[in-house]
């Protein structure tokens, strides 16, 4: 414990104004990186190409966003309590085709299409929970093994298409609300609504609690296994939120789907800041990262280069972001 | 067994824990061990290192659950209860570990598992804050609570965690050695605020190995020795060398004359050995068989310069010989292969690999010794760990046991046998009794000095000053990165070396203290 202990080191003053503490608040350093990056990113998109700044183009970055920023979300609150959740791809593939597959094309079955897509997630999320917390198995074996699992189920529910979206799915993804995609505001309420849950209540002091020292935490009187469990399940059923979101896009259920959302979401969390060991990082600073890797792919889409490339600097940016944080700590 | 009462303690007691029970695998920790304290009492537990201390204050917090026996509290048995029942109950306990959450600041350290709360969970923070306040003010503490705890210092992180533990007042407060990190003001400010607890009506059980806070605080003293009930005394009616007595199980013998044979062979000599940036350049010399003791307030440059003859920091300048060859150590395998080893300040860390057995931390440092084209000879490993677990007396003398399940002196002792053997030229030990108590230290000590009259030259760093005079052949006390001061042990005292390490000593050396350099050693920086 506190192995990392700096002596002799007083605390730093926290003094300046209000408005002064209420801006580090939100801009730690760590955090603050990413979003320099971002910035660094859209300005230099921008100049190289004039389609990159098109408002247009600007609010599909937002919307090609959601859903990659609905998983990472979770995956946030799973990395803070220092674990992984290797599954989220499979549970978007496996619970998107389920729900296309019950909708069938009729707004009358979007409840009963949603309800499933639910309980595909929630029994998910209890399962990997069950075997992190309870059974003491490590996050990234366990949550590996279910990734094949349900990709496994998925392919053998179909190989080819199924189903087909209800039109209030389809019709929402392209809606917008004004002048904004309407996509953006379930997405902004989930995100508001975890900024608050980690920084404003029991919940989430007991998350940052767990993953900065499950032994300290369990001595206070957290129930460490509880909050365990409770990440899985939480990063699955945003899992399945994102599913709805990839009905809406696609229109139909496709085995092909959400591939690589697992890596991607990890690499947003790490990009903003978080601690693979847990116990640091946040929300905003997974946003940065979750915009950065979109706006990646977007330039590279808009100059024609290949994939090949996109992926060889994300890995570039992500070594050299987690570098430059060990750097200034 | 008969347990007399705290003279005001007519009323039942506040807690009474009866015959409590506790194995870890198949090591005893607690066997059948009763306290009772009573409200308003400082009840002091003493012993050993692995005597069982922490793990009796662990299970009266219900940070662990005993195998057998009843913790009575307003007359119900509560054996086995979570920290949280025990919080409700008004038990409260500081532990020796620190567990604080280091990336969390020092008030959210306070109210993790116990937040303030709104409906739905939401945090008053208003609440919170001004409870801590209120806390830090009640118990004279000055901390931020808004700092990080991952950059507070050690003491401060040990207030913290009295802080949190007195926040909600609790009827009974455990500590586990509160003042191991702690000094001066700090140490004052914890023993006062014992004594206000005591006042108020508290009941305190303090454990801890320095018998002068027992006898300044407590009431009653329970002593422990290897698990069992040994004795519980009304501290007016002990003395010190009872309770050490009683804590060890026999007299401690006091430490043998040593006698340095003349013409002994010179080992290491360092050169100009820069330990910080500005600091001079410093020459050490090393004979086969003397312990030289290194003295000095920390941040004086003895660890860096421990560590640096150990590879453990590279040297900015200088250079070593060894055995009259120039060797060049850049990093701690290049000392080890010239046989230097080094037994660092922090056991848990640095030392030991706390999951693994006491048999592989022993050979871990001595494979190629036991191997053979890479594959480790079982029956070779077996001999060399059973030996050294009987040179340095781990306890239990089992080589399966995890380290992590041992006392933090046997702990140590694991440290000592697995440099041993390695059978080294050149031993450097890094506060090497740090949190270790008399019986256990002594052991120290006893194989410190076999392992000088084999021939080892011995460099030892110390904070305790009794320790550097009598285990010492010859002293050095450092201040800002140079040797100011070279003693001969029967010319020292505690007096001397501090003023020298203080900057005290100034031109005029203190009555009976030379500043001539003995031997053969020039003095750096004087």
């Amino acid at each position: 414990m506190l192995s990392r202990l700096r002596i002799d080191n007083a605390p730093r003053a926290s003094g300046g104004s209000a408005g002064l503490r209420a801006i580090r608040r939100f801009w730690n350093p760590r955090t603050a990186l990413i979003w320099s990056v971002l910035i660094v990113f859209v300005v230099g998109s921008s100049i190289i190409n004039p389609v990159f700044r098109e408002p247009r183009n600007l609010l599909n970055i937002l919307s090609q966003s959601t859903i990659l920023a609905l998983v990472a979300i979770g995956q946030t609150i799973v990395i803070l309590t220092a674990g992984i959740d290797l599954s989220v791809s499979s549970v978007v593939k496996l619970s998107a085709m389920l729900g296309a597959a019950v909708m069938a094309g009729q707004d009358g079955m979007l409840i009963p299409a949603v309800l499933v897509m639910l309980a595909v997630a929630l029994a998910v999320g209890l399962f990997n929970g069950f075997l992190i917390a309870r059974i003491q198995m490590p996050a990234f074996i366990v949550t590996f093994s279910t990734y094949f699992l349900l990709r496994g189920l998925a392919f053998m529910f179909s190989t080819s298409p199924v189903g087909r979206s209800a039109p209030l799915v389809f019709d929402f993804y392209s809606a917008s609300f004004v002048g904004l995609p309407a996509v953006l505001l379930p997405m902004a309420a989930v995100w508001i609504g975890t900024w608050f849950v980690l920084k404003r209540t029991t919940y989430g002091r007991h998350v940052y609690g767990v993953g900065g020292d499950p032994k300290a935490a369990a001595l206070a009187g957290v129930n460490v296994k509880r909050i365990q469990m409770s990440v899985y399940v939480v990063s699955a059923l945003l899992a399945g939120v994102a599913a709805l979101y990839i009905i809406g896009r696609n229109g139909v259920g496709d085995p092909r789907m959400g591939e690589g959302l697992e890596l991607d979401s990890i690499t947003a969390v790490i990009l903003g800041g978080a601690s693979f060991f847990g116990g640091r990082g946040s929300i905003v600073g997974t946003l940065g990262g979750v915009l950065v890797i979109i706006v990646i792919g977007n330039m590279f889409n808009i100059l024609q280069i290949d994939v090949f490339y996109q992926q060889a600097l994300k890995g570039l940016i992500l070594i050299g972001a987690v570098a430059a944080l060990r750097v200034r700590t | 067994m008969t347990v007399p009462m705290a003279a005001e303690a007519e009323s039942p007691p506040l807690i009474e824990a009866q015959s409590i029970v506790k194995r870890f695998g198949g090591v005893v920790a607690l066997d059948t061990v009763s306290l009772s304290v009573a409200s308003g009492e400082a009840h002091a537990v003493v012993g050993e290192n692995g005597a069982g201390k922490s793990t009796l204050g662990k299970i009266i917090s219900g940070a662990l659950s005993p195998d057998s026996g009843t913790i009575v509290i307003d007359g119900r048995d509560h054996a086995g209860m979570t920290p949280v029942e025990a919080h409700d109950l008004g038990i409260a306990m500081v532990y020796q570990e620190l567990s604080l959450v280091p990336w969390m600041t020092v008030e959210e350290n306070l109210f993790l598992g116990r937040e303030t709360r709104r409906r739905l969970g939401v945090l008053d923070r208003r609440a919170m804050r001004r409870r801590a306040l209120e806390a830090f003010d009640r118990l004279g503490i000055d901390l931020d609570p808004t700092a990080v705890v991952s950059r507070l210092s050690v003491a401060q992180c040990q207030l913290a965690e009295i802080a949190r533990a007195l926040l909600f007042e609790p009827r009974l407060v455990i500590m586990d050695e509160p003042s191991a990190v702690l000094g001066g003001a700090n140490l004052e400010r914890v023993l006062a605020i014992v004594r206000g607890l005591r006042d108020a009506g508290t009941g305190v059980i303090y454990v801890s190995h320095r018998l002068n806070e027992v006898f300044e605080i407590a009431d009653r003293v329970t002593v422990l020795r290897d698990g069992h009930w040994i004795d519980t005394l009304n501290v007016s009616a002990t003395s010190m060398r009872e309770l050490v007595r009683l804590m060890v199980g026999r007299d401690i013998a006091p430490p043998a004359q040593r006698k340095i044979a003349e013409g002994r062979a010179h080992v290491l000599s360092a050169r100009g050995v820069v330990v910080e940036h500005g600091a001079p350049p410093v020459d050490l010399d090393l004979y086969a068989g003397e312990v030289v003791g290194v003295a000095g307030m920390v941040g004086s440059g003895r660890s860096s310069l421990v560590r640096t003859i150990a590879g453990a920091i590279s040297a900015a300048s200088g250079t070593v010989t060894l055995d009259g060859r120039r060797v060049t150590i850049r990093k701690p395998a290049d000392a080890i292969k010239h046989g230097i080893c080094l037994i660092p300040e922090d056991r848990k860390s640095d030392g030991l690999l706390q999951p693994r057995s006491v048999a592989e931390n022993i050979s871990l440092a001595s494979l190629d010794a036991v191997s053979r084209i890479g594959v480790v000879r079982s029956k070779l490993e077996q001999t060399l760990v059973l030996h050294q677990i009987k040179t340095v007396d781990i306890r239990p003398p089992n080589p399966a046991v995890r380290v992590d399940a041992l006392s933090g002196g046997n702990q140590q002792k694991v440290v000592v046998g697995k440099w041993l053997a390695r059978k080294p030229r050149v031993l450097i030990l890094d506060e090497p009794t740090r949190g270790i108590d008399v019986g256990a230290k002594s052991e120290i000590h006893r194989t410190i000095r076999a392992l000088a009259e084999d021939g080892v030259a011995v460099l030892m760093v110390s904070s305790e000053l009794p320790e550097i005079l009598s285990a010492s052949d010859r002293i050095l006390v450092m201040r800002d990165g140079a040797i100011v001061a070279e003693l001969r042990p029967e010319e020292a005292s505690e007096e001397i070396i501090l003023a020298y390490a203080v900057g005290h000593a100034g031109e005029e050396p203190p009555a009976g203290a030379e500043e001539q350099p003995v031997g053969s050693t020039s003095v750096g920086g004087a």
